[in-house]
C-alpha cells in the first residue's frame, strides 16, 4: 500500500510539475507569482525571458535568409515569392522598413515591409546582380516590459552589393540596422489559443556608410 | 500495481504539452525547419541550392555602446569594453579609463592638446573623479530611472514647414516602463495659444509609445503622429498644463498641423550623483561609438539641458523633493 502510495505521489508530482521544470523553472527561476501566489499571466519569469532572446536570434537569422533569397535573381520566382510570404509572417502587421543609400547625400526612406520585399525582389531590373551578406552578429536588447507584454530591439549589420552586367560593383554599402521586437501573449493561429509568441516590428537604419561611389 | 502506475506516468508526459497552455512557447519555437535549418550556429549553411555566407564581425561592432541598457552596464563597471563580465577587485584607475571611454572622444572639447573649451575638461575631470573616487563601484545609475529624450521633428502649418523639439521622460507604471511627452518648443504656434477646446481622448491602455522608442528613434511615436492620432495619449499627467502641447495638440488633432519628421536628438539621465548627462548616439566605424556622453553638467545648473526641459525638469525635482537646489 505504502508503494502504491510512493507511485501515485510521483505520477501526480511528475504530471503537475513536469510541465514548469521541463521549461527550465527551477528553484533559481520561480514562475512570476503576486502575492496570492497565482501565476501572473502577463510576466515571464528571467529563464523564459533568455529563451525567448534567443528565439528572437533564431527570428533575425531567419529574416535575413529570407532577404538573401529574395534579392537572389538566381533562385526561382516562386522560391522568392515564398520566402516573402515566410518574411512578411515573422512580423507585426503594418511594420515599415526603413532603406538607406549614399549617393552625393545620405537618403533615408521608409516602406510598409511587404512593399519594401517586393522592391528588393525588383532591384534585379537595376542590378544584373545583387547580393546581401550578412555579419555574423545578431544584438538582442534586454526585454522591457510594457502594457502589453515586453518589447526589445535588435541589431544586425549587413553589406549590399549591386553588380553590372559587366560583373563590376556599382553600389556597395554597409548598413546597420535597428529592428523592434514585441513579445506577448497573443493567439496563436496555428494553435488557436493564446500563446506567448514573439514577432518582429519596425526596421530603422541605425547607420548606413558607403563603400563605393555609384557610377 | 506498478506496471499500471507507470504506465500512467507516460501518459502523464504525453500530456505535458498540453498542461503547458502556451506559457512561453511559440509557433515557430518548436518547429524543427526553424531550429535546423536557420540554426545559428556560426559559418556557412547550405538551404537546397542556396549559400548563405556570413561575414565575421568587424572589432568596432562588438565594442559598441548599441543599446542604452549597454550604456548603464559600462557605467555600473558590471560588464566592460567587449561586454565581458567584470569580476573581482575594482581598480579604480581602470574605472576611470572605462569611464572616460564612454565619453565622445571625438569631440573636440576633450581632444588631447586642445585649448579650446577648457571648461569642458574640467568639468569632465570633476566628473571622474566624482564617480570613480568618491564612490563605491556599484549601481549608481539605474537603467530607465530619470531618463529624458529631446526629439526634433518638422511639420506643416499654415502652408509652411516649421520646426519644433518634443521633450520625454521614460516614465514607470507599475512594472511598466513607457516613454510619455512632457512638454514642446514650438516657437511657430506661440501666437496661437488662445482659449482652444480641449482635447477630451481618453487614455487607452494599449496605445503608448514603447520603452525602447529611443533606440528605434522614435518611429513610433512618429507613426501615431502621422496617422493624425490625438497626442493626448502618449502626454504626462503629472505635468503641469503646458499651453503649447495643448497647442499642438489641437491643431494636430484637427488636421491643421502634419508633423513630417521627427528623430532623436539626445538623451539626458540624472544620475544619483547629482550629475546630468547627456548621451547622443554616434555611429561611426570605431570602438568609441554608440550611445556615449556627449555633455554633462551638474544637476543644480542644468546649463546642459535645452530651455524647454530645463523648465520641466527644475519644477518637477523642486516639487518632488528631490531637488537640485543643494
Amino acid at each position: 500500500m505504502r508503494t502504491s502510495l510512493y507511485y501515485f505521489t510521483m505520477l501526480i508530482f511528475s504530471i503537475s510539475l513536469s510541465p514548469v521544470s521541463s521549461f527550465g523553472q527551477g528553484q533559481n527561476d520561480p514562475l512570476p507569482v503576486d502575492q496570492d501566489g497565482n501565476v501572473n499571466e502577463d510576466k515571464l519569469n528571467p529563464k523564459q525571458l533568455r529563451a525567448f532572446q534567443e528565439l528572437v536570434e533564431f527570428k533575425v537569422n531567419e529574416f535575413q535568409t529570407f532577404l538573401t533569397i529574395i534579392s537572389d535573381p538566381k533562385q526561382s520566382d516562386q522560391t522568392r515569392e515564398l520566402a516573402i510570404e515566410n518574411a512578411l509572417r515573422l512580423f507585426m502587421p503594418n511594420s515599415t522598413m526603413q532603406v538607406g543609400s549614399v549617393k552625393t547625400k545620405t537618403l533615408i526612406k521608409e516602406y510598409p515591409l511587404s512593399i519594401y520585399l517586393r522592391r528588393l525582389k525588383n532591384l534585379e531590373k537595376k542590378y544584373f546582380d545583387i547580393s546581401i551578406t550578412f555579419y555574423d552578429l545578431a544584438l538582442i536588447n534586454d526585454w522591457e516590459k510594457t502594457n502589453t507584454g515586453y518589447v526589445t530591439t535588435a541589431t544586425y549589420f549587413q553589406r549590399f552589393q549591386g553588380k553590372g552586367n559587366n560583373g563590376k560593383i556599382m553600389y556597395e554599402d554597409k548598413t546597420s540596422k535597428n529592428m523592434d521586437v514585441d513579445l506577448r501573449n497573443r493567439k496563436d493561429p496555428f494553435y488557436e489559443e493564446n500563446r506567448w509568441t514573439v514577432l518582429l516590428g519596425d526596421i530603422r537604419v541605425a547607420e548606413i556608410t558607403p563603400k563605393k561611389s555609384v557610377q | 500495481m506498478r506496471q499500471l502506475v507507470i504506465l500512467c506516468f507516460f501518459i502523464g508526459l504525453c500530456l505535458l504539452p498540453k498542461l503547458t497552455n502556451g506559457q512561453e512557447t511559440d509557433s515557430l519555437f518548436f518547429k524543427n525547419d526553424s531550429l535546423v535549418d536557420h540554426s545559428i550556429n556560426r559559418g556557412d549553411s547550405l538551404l537546397g541550392t542556396y549559400k548563405h555566407q556570413r561575414l565575421a564581425p568587424e572589432p568596432f561592432m562588438k565594442a559598441r555602446i548599441h543599446y542604452t541598457n549597454d550604456f548603464v552596464k559600462r557605467f555600473n563597471d558590471l560588464v566592460g569594453p567587449d561586454n565581458d563580465s567584470i569580476n573581482g577587485h575594482h581598480d579604480h584607475a581602470a574605472r576611470k579609463q572605462r569611464i572616460w571611454k564612454l565619453f565622445d572622444l571625438e569631440d573636440d572639447r576633450l581632444i588631447r592638446n586642445s585649448s579650446s573649451n577648457s571648461v569642458y575638461k574640467y568639468v569632465v575631470d570633476q566628473f571622474l573623479y566624482e564617480v570613480c573616487e568618491s564612490f563605491k563601484p556599484g549601481t549608481l545609475i539605474a537603467p530607465n530611472e530619470n531618463m529624458y529624450a529631446e526629439v526634433r521633428g518638422s511639420a506643416i502649418w499654415k502652408q509652411q514647414t516649421h520646426e519644433y523639439k518634443m521633450y520625454l521622460k521614460k516614465e514607470r507604471a507599475g512594472s511598466n516602463w513607457l516613454w510619455e511627452i512632457i512638454s514642446i518648443d514650438a516657437p511657430f504656434l506661440l501666437t496661437s495659444t488662445g482659449t482652444l477646446d480641449k482635447d477630451t481622448t481618453t487614455k487607452n491602455v494599449s496605445k503608448f509609445i514603447p520603452p525602447n522608442a529611443h533606440e528605434m528613434n522614435f518611429m513610433a511615436l512618429f507613426k501615431h503622429l502621422n496617422a493624425g492620432q490625438s497626442i493626448n495619449y502618449f502626454i504626462d499627467d503629472s505635468y503641469p498644463n503646458d499651453s503649447l502641447l495643448n497647442t499642438f495638440a489641437y491643431f494636430h488633432s484637427n488636421g491643421q498641423l502634419r508633423p513630417q519628421t521627427l528623430e532623436i536628438s539626445s538623451l539626458w539621465i540624472n544620475t544619483p550623483m547629482r550629475w546630468l548627462i547627456q548621451l547622443r548616439q554616434f555611429n561611426r566605424d570605431s570602438d568609441n561609438s554608440g550611445w556615449l556622453i556627449s555633455d554633462l553638467c551638474r544637476s543644480s545648473e542644468t546649463t546642459c539641458l535645452p530651455k524647454g526641459l530645463h523648465n520641466k525638469i527644475r519644477n518637477t525635482f523642486i516639487s518632488n523633493n528631490r531637488g537640485v537646489e543643494k
